[in-house]
């Protein structure tokens, strides 16, 4: 156990989680840089640090590093951590690995909200569409609850139910698609694969709004979440007002997810992998929240720079690729769960 | 002098009351057990006592005042609670799980304690697993578990402690290890202990108080040595018994009248 204080304030964390998140920090700082300098026009580590926060270095660092890299990687940084983030309450609060917002529909209801106001009422602002997209998720994830409600909530009926719905909202999103105007569905169609490419300053400030907002809301019901792993009674029992807690984290998982899905369309598996791979990193029991954003952001960032490793006629977004990576993983645990091993 | 009592509760979980109308106090530093048939409210009355259910009818008072008065936390800090069936987080280790004990006396931002660390320490020492604090909890046998979990309640450091049938699923060893362990608790740090049991023998072995549940209402509360009859064991269990006296401790033990025409392998008297 080690303790980080700032004057009377605290946490304390096991050495071995304060460890992976440091390695993982700077991991994520590492391929942060090798995302500002490599591309076709090569930038030094200084000019492109520079550059990205906005300090002019002269050409053509300033445009492909400010403009396109930075923007690029900071979006990849900050979805990244909000789907990891979202995945790690959800899978906890189900307490069952499954449960990820683009495995239960929640990323499919959020792109339905963001398609339906651009068809709808027009919106060009990525604000709008947000808003749109955290709607559309916020109202699917009460349907899923609704539909899986039987005197609480039953996991794996969540789960059927969520897959359901999202095979319902992306009907919704399809019929939405051929109703639309040929030029905004070209658009939305592009944005519903899931990529960071040609993301700007707005992207990124509309997910760090939404992380800056939410991730302290989480952290401040991390000892909640924990404990209600233990069930209700014992959580209840512990002083957790356990009906409160989870409605704020269940919330705030939902709009972080819808959040994630605005900015850079659905992206698969990143909610799904990360939780489980910070979990297997630090041994930790139960959900830890910090290494499940940063693996989140790490894996983000780095299949997207993979992605754009690739010769240019293979090159493809980055959703397609972390669902290449992701649906092993996911056989892995059906497998394994088939097998009736622990899950 | 009583805590913890209730005052004609009537508890369900929104359809027909389970328990309907009942009156108990829980005499302090003492051990309690409730019994009764499947079915009789007894886990239902142990839920209301620390708050998990709220009374339809009645009230629950804790130290006086109305329970559902008093915030969630104030009450964890008063009343401990083993549930049925807690889930321990996968790979947790048996430390960590005690740890979790110490929720209500901690504030987020705010770290680990001296008092935090020495609450666990002594839970681990009671439950004589201070030895093993650093083995995981899936691992351990049956009886060892739920020390474990005894453990994480008694960090919890409340003077009241409610147990939901803390020996089933254990073997019959195990059962005595857990009883024997709540009965130390009780003589040495003069804990108020409430238990759900299934064992009318271990019930009046163990219990100073023991209160029968019978249908949602309570049938008979006292000494086990008065309260538990023949008649009661008819009326509240329908089984034809004979109370005799435990040949170690004095307390009555339940045996069971021989159907008719007699077991088999027995001899008929």
């Amino acid at each position: 156990m080690r303790t980080l204080r700032l004057g009377p304030l605290g946490i304390t964390t096991h050495r071995r989680t304060l460890a992976v998140g440091l390695v993982l920090l700077a991991a994520l700082a590492a391929v942060a840089i090798f995302a500002l300098t490599s591309g076709q026009s090569n930038v030094t580590v200084a000019d492109a640090l520079r550059a990205a926060v906005g300090i002019p270095v002269g050409a053509p660092a300033d445009f492909i590093v400010g403009h396109v890299r930075a923007p690029r990687a900071l979006t990849a940084i900050l979805v990244g951590a909000m789907l990891g983030l979202s995945g790690a309450v959800l899978q906890s609060l189900t307490r069952n690995p499954l449960a990820s917002p683009d495995f239960i529909g929640i990323s499919a209801g959020a792109g339905t909200g963001a398609v339906l106001t651009i068809w709808l009422i027009g919106a060009t602002s990525l604000w709008v569409t947000a808003a749109g997209a955290i709607t559309g998720a916020l109202l699917t994830a009460g349907l899923i609850l609704a539909l899986s409600w039987r005197r609480g909530v039953v996991p794996l009926r969540l789960i059927l139910a969520g897959i359901a719905m999202g095979f319902v909202a992306q009907a919704a999103t399809q019929y939405a698609l051929t109703r639309m105007d040929v030029h905004d569905a070209g658009n939305a169609l592009g944005w519903l694969v899931g990529a960071v490419t040609g993301r700007t300053w707005t992207h990124v400030t509309v997910a760090a709004a939404m992380l800056a907002v939410l991730l302290p809301l989480i952290l401040w019901h991390a000892r909640s979440l924990r404990t209600m792993e233990m069930g209700d009674d014992a959580a209840r029992a512990l002083g957790i007002p356990v009906a409160s807690a989870r409605g704020v984290l269940a919330v705030a998982a939902v709009v972080l997810a819808a959040g994630a899905v605005a900015v850079t369309g659905p992206i698969g598996f990143i909610a799904l992998v990360s939780p489980a791979l910070a979990l297997r990193l630090t041994r930790s029991a139960g959900v830890t929240l910090i290494p499940s954003a940063l693996m989140g952001a790490l894996l983000l960032l780095t299949a997207d720079q993979v992605a754009q490793l690739m010769p240019s006629t293979l090159q493809f977004p980055v959703g397609i690729f972390t669902a290449a990576v992701g649906a092993p993983y996911l056989l892995w645990l059906v497998w394994r769960a088939s097998r009736g091993g622990p899950s | 002098m009583t805590r913890l009592q209730t005052q004609g509760a009537v508890i369900g979980y929104g359809g027909p009351p389970i328990v309907r109308g009942v009156d108990v106090a829980i005499p302090d530093g003492r051990i309690t057990a409730i019994v009764g048939p499947n079915g009789c409210g007894k886990s239902t009355l142990l839920r209301a006592l620390v708050r998990l259910l709220n009374p339809s009818e009645g009230t629950v008072t804790l130290d006086g005042e109305d329970i559902h008065r008093v915030p969630t936390r104030e009450v964890a800090r008063r009343i401990g609670l083993l549930p049925q069936a807690p889930l321990a987080p996968a790979g947790i280790t048996v430390k960590e799980l005690v740890a979790r004990g110490r929720t209500p006396h901690q504030k987020v931002l705010r770290p680990w304690t001296a008092a935090d660390e020495t609450a666990v320490m002594s839970a681990l020492h009671s439950t004589a697993l201070t030895d093993i604090q650093d083995s995981v909890v899936d691992e351990l046998s049956g009886g060892q578990r739920q020390r474990a979990w005894i453990a994480m309640t008694l960090a919890q450091d409340t003077p009241l402690m409610l147990l939901d049938e803390p020996t089933t699923f254990l073997d019959i060893a195990h059962q005595y290890e857990v009883l024997d362990l709540l009965h130390r608790l009780n003589e040495r740090q003069g804990r108020t202990i409430v238990m759900v049991v299934h064992d009318l023998h271990q019930a009046a072995r163990y219990a100073h108080h023991l209160i029968a549940m019978h249908e949602g209402t309570v049938a008979a509360a006292g000494a086990p040595a008065e309260v538990l009859t023949a008649e009661l064991v008819r009326d509240v269990f329908s089984l034809e018994a004979r109370v005799l006296a435990d040949p170690v401790t004095g307390t009555p033990v339940i045996v069971p009248a021989a159907p008719p025409g007699g077991i088999h392998t027995q001899p008929s008297r």
